[in-house]
């Protein structure tokens, strides 16, 4: 009785198997989706810049004009006889002076407020961005998830293969269609090899790309985190001075609330510090951040003539093997490195 | 003061029954624009964004920073226009990646395309128009603001024959055009003297327009008394176990008929010297809970003086605006 030997079941891949013109146009839209998110990402820092520093801007004139008011305020105080003489003599127009200095003030207020509203909406959209890199970063670990299950399923295969393979080579007792099945054994290795690589390819540059499109998301969700944090500080500052500006109103109270509007003017200082301070880290961004990350697409862009997987004709039982080989210790690396993580 | 964020929307739906109840005339600053300023604080139509709602503890109104957000947001939706609007499909986007995020730029939208379209009140504002262009001309004044502790008030006087500011006035009537022209410093005088007695006002707008005053009005939209408010101690305190919201107003002029006052809280200043051929006109009208009905009249027979109230009742929550 001749020995019976079947060919093993295939792989149960999920999703569409690659190919190389598929992998290549995925890479060409990995890269130009980093590229336009680098682009709308320069021009979201560039519109935060501009809202920033025109905020920065509102609140020194805020503050000016509540110097200004405080000044007002310090000359009623003054005592001595001459002060006195000219307070007396100047007093309808030191009121036109201080109605003047509590519209203005009023008026710069509102700029601000206007400013901040401007912010918020703004901030809004900075998360919307941070969001959409975010879940674009998901889908390519989702992929890479992916591919690399494939290819360990495909691996598992090349192994089954290649020990039907050889114990049909092996085996002394006849073998029933030794010839046919070889010949499928062996179109299945090189199919089956070539499928394992390419999912390596796809995983690998996958790989490749994810880090730029990391690094926009990372970028991203700083800049969203620290406007928001900014907005809400220079926001409860603000309404501080909107708080003392409609007190202003009431004429008995004046000095106190004049002497209270500048503790909150001073408090508008900080606000005013920490704008500096946040136009200058998103200066860095606009000057190197975003530059590097413009020369990293670059570069990967360049790279030509990347082989994304080898073509059938070429493959042969070793390679076979060693692919099988990798796919399953890439498998075992990446089990340690999850208890590793889990340790940690 | 600031609302709880869940007590903000029954708190505007209330002030707002009450507006509706009393129906200010054109001697208060616009209705619509006041309801619809409510509209666009009520998380209904504005979500979270313009929380916190900030209430000044003196008036039981709108502080100015919940107020100027109102306003912030208008002038972004007016200076983006209609195109700059998000599509439905990038709101549910926003929905997908974050449930609040989207909620955002929908409320966003929603209050954007309100305030695109419809007026609010400003913080300030002064319009002047021609009333009468045949023989003497006669001039309609209004400044809307504001006010000390927080009400919003409107000033509104009409002079005849006013000087020109080349005459040392503060108008310039152009009859050919039925157009005036306004002094930048009326509207300084104006809000300087907030707090000035209107017969000592009405002194004051004589000197700075020339012609002849023919009627002086101030009418006021607040305070809006609800629980968690400090009554003011000369009131009765019993009033703090509902809502209470005042109109007042008064008014003096030669075309008034006869002087009356019928406000139970605030006496007429002592002496006052009223221009001569004028009468002045002084009235509160309350819309409150109705139990705090009976608490009003008696207060009005202890001043001597007729209390014009009508109940503030619960009404269902409006349908939002057709945007």
């Amino acid at each position: 009785m001749p020995q019976a030997f079947a060919v093993p079941p295939p792989a149960a891949y999920q999703g569409e198997r690659p190919t190389q013109a598929a992998l290549q146009r995925r890479r060409e839209q990995v890269r130009a989706d980093n590229k336009q998110a680098l682009t709308r990402v320069g021009s979201l820092v560039r519109t935060q810049q501009s809202i920033s520093q025109e905020l920065g801007q509102e609140l020194g004139a805020l503050q000016t004009q509540g110097a200004q008011l405080q000044e007002l305020e310090q000359r009623d105080r003054d005592t001595g006889l001459l002060a006195s003489l000219v307070r007396s003599l100047n007093r309808r127009q030191r009121l036109l002076e201080r109605s003047s200095a509590t519209e203005g003030l009023l008026e710069r207020y509102q700029a601000v407020t206007r400013q901040l509203g401007r912010a918020a909406a703004f901030t809004d959209e900075l998360q919307l961005c941070a969001l959409e890199l975010q879940s674009a970063v998901e889908s390519m670990n989702d992929e890479i998830v992916g591919a690399e299950r494939n290819r360990r399923r495909g691996a598992s295969r090349l192994d089954a293969l290649e020990r039907t393979l050889r114990e049909i080579e092996s085996s002394e007792e006849p073998v029933a269609g030794r010839t046919g099945l070889l010949d499928k054994l062996h179109f299945e290795l090189r199919h089956e090899t070539l499928l394992v690589e390419l999912f390596e390819a796809q995983a690998r540059l996958l790989r490749a790309e994810l880090d730029p499109a990391r690094s926009l998301r990372d970028t991203m969700l700083d800049l969203y985190q620290e406007m928001a944090g900014f907005v809400q500080a220079a926001r409860a500052n603000a309404d501080t001075a909107g708080r003392r500006i409609q007190a202003l109103g009431l004429a008995a109270d004046a000095p106190l609330v004049v002497a209270e509007l500048q503790s909150s003017l001073d408090e508008l200082g900080a606000a005013m510090q920490a704008t500096e301070s946040y136009i200058a880290q998103t200066q860095h961004l606009l000057v190197e951040v975003l530059p590097g990350l413009s020369a990293q697409l670059e570069a990967r862009v360049n790279i030509e003539g990347e082989d994304l997987a080898g073509d059938l004709e070429e493959v042969s039982r070793e390679r076979a093997r060693a692919s099988a080989d990798r796919a399953l210790r890439d498998a075992a690396l990446a089990e340690v490195d999850g208890w590793l993580d889990a340790d940690r | 003061m600031q609302l709880p964020d869940a007590r903000v929307g029954t708190y505007l739906r209330a002030f707002r029954a009450g507006l509706e109840a009393l129906a200010p005339h054109g001697d208060y600053v616009p209705l619509r624009e006041q309801i619809t300023l409510l509209e666009a604080l009520d998380p209904d139509c504005s979500g979270g964004l313009l929380l916190p709602a900030e209430i000044d503890s003196r008036a039981g109104l709108p502080a100015l920073p919940w107020l100027e957000r109102a306003r912030a947001e208008q002038g972004q939706a007016r200076a983006a226009g209609a195109h700059a609007d998000l599509s439905q499909l990038e709101i549910e986007r926003a929905y997908a990646l974050d449930k609040a995020l989207g909620a955002r730029f929908e409320a966003r939208q929603r209050l954007h395309r309100l305030l695109r379209n419809h007026d609010i009140l400003p913080a300030s504002r002064l319009v002047a128009v021609l009333k009468r262009s045949d023989g003497v001309p006669v001039v309609e004044l209004s400044y809307d603001h504001l006010a000390v502790g927080s009400a919003w008030e409107r000033v509104r006087l009409e002079v005849a024959a006013p000087a020109p500011i080349s005459g040392g006035g503060a108008l310039d009537v152009q009859l050919s055009q039925r157009a005036v022209g306004v002094h930048p410093g009326l509207r300084h005088l104006l809000a300087r003297h907030a707090l000035t007695s209107l017969v000592a006002l009405h002194a004051q707008l004589h000197d700075a327009l020339g012609g002849r005053l023919l009627r002086l009005s101030r009418s006021r939209v607040g305070p809006f008394w609800f629980p968690g408010i400090p009554l003011p101690r000369d009131v009765p305190q019993a009033l703090v176990a509902g809502l209470v919201l005042h109109l007042s107003s008064e008014v003096v002029g030669t075309e008034v008929r006869a002087s009356r006052h019928l406000d139970p809280w605030h006496a007429p200043p002592a002496g006052e010297l009223v221009p001569r051929g004028c009468r002045i006109y002084r009235e509160r009208r309350f819309c409150a809970s109705p139990a705090l009905l009976p608490e009003l009249e008696r207060w009005g027979d202890a001043r001597g003086v007729p209390v014009l109230a009508q109940p503030l009742t619960p009404r269902p929550v409006p349908t939002r605006r057709s945007l």
